[in-house]
């Protein structure tokens, strides 16, 4: 009957009148012997109708069933916890959200199920560890990543790999390059290798400086033949990495230079003692090639001498251990020689780049001990427990700086000392940081400094700034409870 | 006191306040923090020179800060409550309340009071009887006119609808306003919910403009009707009754647990359905609050709640619209409900209450033992006989579903709206969620 009340209703009563099939119910024969317009009939008999069909309705009978999802091996978070992830999503408080799955994951715990939907969904997110955020979500996880086609990808990122380097974009290439130079640097370079000539320029690049990570003595054929390459930034690049390589071609050619420009001499001092000087010979004359290996000629700084600025440049690449070996001095020495020469605040920042990149420790404390180093990746030099005399030279040049060195993933306490010297440089400038900054701060200060806390959240100051600073002070003292409450 | 951290959250306006609230909810930020039986108080450091006193009455939930927020509850309030819920050693027990925590609450005890024995003014009967009148007769104009109306678009037909969709309707709805039947324009508004880009459109929208047409026929015929259809048709015309006529009704008391809350807005009204569910009486109730513009909530009314209350139906075929008239905190929690675990019973019901009332948008139904399943991109809930309803939550609400129930059977509650099955509250192994929170 519903057809053809539907097919009436489309057409108009004008044009069609609906036929009452034979066995209908009698209602409707009653409705179309009622002495009324068409229009009256058709519309009761309409109502009748559908009415029939809803309260007439029946269920279904479904053969297919979904499997169940296999018990979890693992323990499930507490329910405070779980209210804390659900909050952090709610509020899209990234820096809490973060610190929550950590801890989690560190407990070896897993979410409880109702929340792994938003979890995954966050995971689909380039901005997360995706990694971490599937080992939360635990069978519960696995099991939903299976049923559903858009959360698969987070279970068989392989599959999906295997297609992202032909006809991903751009940005899924380079995490799929980078993720396997990562895991085989020589892998990288094989698949790199496979499609460089067909890539334009743009890619070329950005593939190019995804090496680094890995650089060997493998990778120097490769990058060798890139050195004709159409492009002038891509050569550049591939020069540098050339550069970095050590025992390349390039890089055994630079230190040969190096070597020609650099004596220590020994001079007689009070006529008594010897004492040793480092010289950079301003005589050496190089093969113009070596512009082509990128060293510049001169410096854009001025006053620079140009034998100084070539001989800083072939320093920042240059292996302390290898340098010293070399001149037959010790890395503690040579340092030394180089920070007493007249030239040496040219040369500091090559120096720290050497340090840093050698990870030399004689030579990092050498310039650390400076006090006036700019480069915080001078630390990674050291061990842990070195570092804390020098954190806070870095302070007030780039504040951010050395609090993103500071924050690490670990979430690991700072010192207290340390701790309360940062409350005491951001309670006079608390806007060197940023508010997600605190919060990360906050999350890493040790109990110890609650009442340090509380003296500035109680201090009276009313000025602007310091208002603000009580504030992310308040906010800190709740996220250093809430880390011991689920602690 | 039953309230749990998610349900307190739940009471704020908007996440911004609850986002200020959870901040709040820390020792530090309160001078005092104090509680007994009937209230927690406390001073909180804000940004003016004196502490805002914050006062919750625990009896029958409710806030009271002195802060310039024009929010309600404030951040004051719900940082309060969250920390007593969180850290209730945090409070010290006061038997002595705190001069504005006592005086607030005795003002609320006189209002209450006040309420109850608030005398109906005298009115004016000849002047009423005039009122009704008049409008009866605009009414019989309106009914009139949309029975005209309905019959113009069935003689030409609605295929060309969906071209002027929500044009065709216009007119005749300004004037059911006009008319004061603002049931039947409310009728015709519901058509713009109809999505004419979906198929079976043309089904929703005749079973909406026939069933105004019955409205309108039962309207004209309502000498003949039984008391409880002819009320629900005139509710359905636009006749409203006063709280204060439903509250002389009968109570209903028992322990209702709050099944789900919901909020829509249309045109800067927020509508709040609270659905109820009685313990004893077995009974759903459907609480309705409408907020104008900001309007402050008035029911701080939580999904998974208990309450011991006085309820009084509306009078209808069907009673399920409610108003609480007392409650109390609950004593006994130990009832539980009784629920079907078969689709048969819940569409025998369905059937049931369309034979009393055929106009009844929403119908309450709880089932157990229930499992979701997933076919060719549609969602079903399937009893323990294999017998499945597909449902009409959104699709991340599903997998919320089905990644809480793990694939296996679980309780639900829902709301049967024209045929469909929309899931608000499932529960499993003494657990539960609220899939529209």
């Amino acid at each position: 009957m519903n057809t053809e009340i539907l097919k009436a209703a489309l057409l108009g009563t004008d044009r069609y009148i609906p036929e009452i099939p034979k066995g209908a119910p009698e209602i409707y024969t009653k409705i179309d012997a009622l002495p009324t317009s068409k229009e009256d009939r058709f519309l009761k008999m309409a109502f009748v109708s559908l009415l029939y069909e809803e309260a007439g309705a029946k269920p279904l009978v479904i053969d297919s069933q979904l499997p169940e999802c296999p018990p979890e091996p693992q323990a499930i978070v507490t329910s405070q916890l779980a209210a804390l992830v659900q909050s952090a999503i709610a509020d899209q408080n990234e820096v809490l959200f973060a610190f929550l799955v950590f801890r989690i994951a560190q407990r070896n715990e897993v979410i409880q199920a109702q929340l792994v939907p938003g979890i995954l969904d966050k995971a689909l997110e380039k901005k997360y560890d995706k990694q971490k955020l599937i080992r939360i979500c635990g069978k519960t996880g696995e099991w939903l990543c299976g049923l559903n086609p858009r959360w698969k990808v987070l279970r068989d990122g392989t599959t999906e790999d295997e297609n992202v380097w032909d006809i991903g974009s751009i940005e899924s290439r380079k995490g799929f390059l980078s993720a396997l130079r990562k895991k085989d640097p020589g892998a990288a370079i094989i698949l790199l290798e496979s499609t460089f000539t067909q890539e334009n320029a743009n890619n070329r690049l950005a593939f190019l400086q995804l090496l680094h990570d890995g650089l060997s003595l493998s990778d120097e054929p490769f990058l060798q033949k890139l050195i004709t390459d159409k492009s002038q930034k891509v050569r550049e690049v591939a020069i540098g990495l050339l550069r970095q390589i050590q025992g390349s071609a390039i890089n055994r050619y630079h230190l040969e230079c190096l070597r020609r420009m650099i004596e220590v001499r020994e001079e007689r001092h009070l006529l008594v003692t010897k004492k040793k000087k480092l010289v950079i010979a301003e005589d050496v004359t190089f093969e113009e090639n070596i512009f082509k290996t990128g060293i510049e000629k001169v410096s854009a700084e001025k006053g620079v001498q140009d034998h100084v600025f070539i001989a800083g440049q072939l320093l920042s690449l240059a292996d302390p251990v290898e340098l010293s070996n070399m001149l037959n001095i010790s890395e503690q020495s040579l340092i030394t020689l180089f920070l007493d020469h007249p030239a040496a605040k040219v040369l500091l920042p090559f120096l720290t780049s050497s340090a840093i990149r050698f990870k030399c420790k004689s030579w990092a404390l050498a310039l650390l001990h400076r006090g006036d180093a700019r480069d915080i990746g001078l630390l990674d030099a050291l061990e842990e427990s070195e570092r804390l005399p020098f954190y806070l030279q870095f302070l007030n040049g780039n504040a951010a700086n050395l609090f993103a060195y500071l924050l690490n993933d670990a979430y690991s306490l700072l010192p207290a000392r340390l701790a309360e010297q940062l409350l005491d440089h951001l309670s006079k400038f608390p806007y060197h940081i940023n508010q997600g900054t605190y919060q990360r701060l906050g999350l890493q200060l040790p109990d110890s400094t609650m009442p340090i806390l509380k003296k500035y959240a109680d201090d009276p100051r009313q000025d602007y700034p310091f208002r603000y600073f009580k504030n992310q002070v308040l906010e800190m003292m709740r996220l250093v409870e809430l880390r011991k409450k689920i602690a | 006191m039953q309230y749990t951290r998610e349900q307190i959250l739940q009471l704020a306006p908007d996440s911004a306040s609850a986002k200020a609230g959870l901040q709040l909810a820390t020792h530090h930020k309160w001078v005092t923090r104090a509680c007994n039986d009937v209230a927690i108080w406390g001073e909180c450091h804000g940004s003016g020179k004196n502490p805002y006193q914050t006062a919750i009455d625990l009896t029958n939930i409710a806030f009271k800060c002195n802060c310039p927020s024009r929010k309600f509850p404030c951040k004051h309030g719900l940082g309060l409550f969250l920390l007593f819920s969180e850290d209730r050693t945090a409070f010290t027990t006061g038997e002595e309340l705190p001069a504005y925590v006592t005086e607030w609450l005795s003002k609320r005890q006189a209002r209450e009071t006040a309420r109850e024995t608030t005398q109906e003014k005298p009115v004016d009967e000849t002047a009423r009887i005039k009122r009704a009148e008049s409008r009866e007769k605009k009414v019989n104009g309106g009914i009139e006119e949309i029975r005209a109306w309905l019959g113009d678009v069935i003689r030409a037909g609605i295929a060309h609808i969906p071209q002027q969709a929500y044009q065709f309707h216009s007119n005749i709805t300004a004037r059911m306003v006009d008319a004061q039947a603002g049931g039947l324009a409310s009728q015709l508004r519901q058509i713009n919910e109809i999505n004419f880009f979906n198929d079976g459109w043309q089904k929703q929208l005749l079973k909406k403009l026939s069933g105004i047409y019955m409205i309108s026929e039962g309207y004209l015929n309502r000498d003949t009707l039984p008391a409880g259809t002819a009320r629900d048709i005139s509710t359905l015309i636009g006749w409203t009754i006063s709280k204060e006529e439903v509250s002389q009704t009968e109570p209903v008391t028992d322990n209702w647990i709050v099944l789900s809350v919901t909020m829509t807005e249309e045109s800067n009204v927020t509508t709040e359905r609270i659905w109820l569910y009685g313990l004893r009486t077995k009974q759903f109730a459907l609480l309705l609050n409408f907020y104008a513009g900001n309007q402050p909530y008035q029911t701080i009314l939580v999904p998974g709640l208990q309450i011991d209350a006085d309820i009084v139906y509306y009078p209808a075929s069907v009673p399920m619209r409610a108003l609480i008239r007392e409650q109390r905190p609950v004593t006994d929690r130990s009832m539980h409900a009784n629920i079907p675990n078969s689709f048969s019973i819940i569409y025998n019901n369905i059937s049931d209450t369309l034979s009393r009332n055929p106009f009844i948008e929403q119908i309450p139904f709880m089932i157990e033992d229930v499992k979701a399943t997933l076919t060719s991109d549609r969602w079903f809930v399937t009893d323990l006989e294999g017998l499945s309803v597909p449902i009409s939550n959104p699709e991340d609400e599903c997998w919320n579903m089905l990644a809480f129930s793990g694939g296996r059977r679980f309780s639900t509650f829902g709301v049967c709206d024209q045929g469909q099955f929309d899931l608000h509250f499932i529960s499993a192994a003494r657990q539960g969620i609220f899939l529209k929170s």
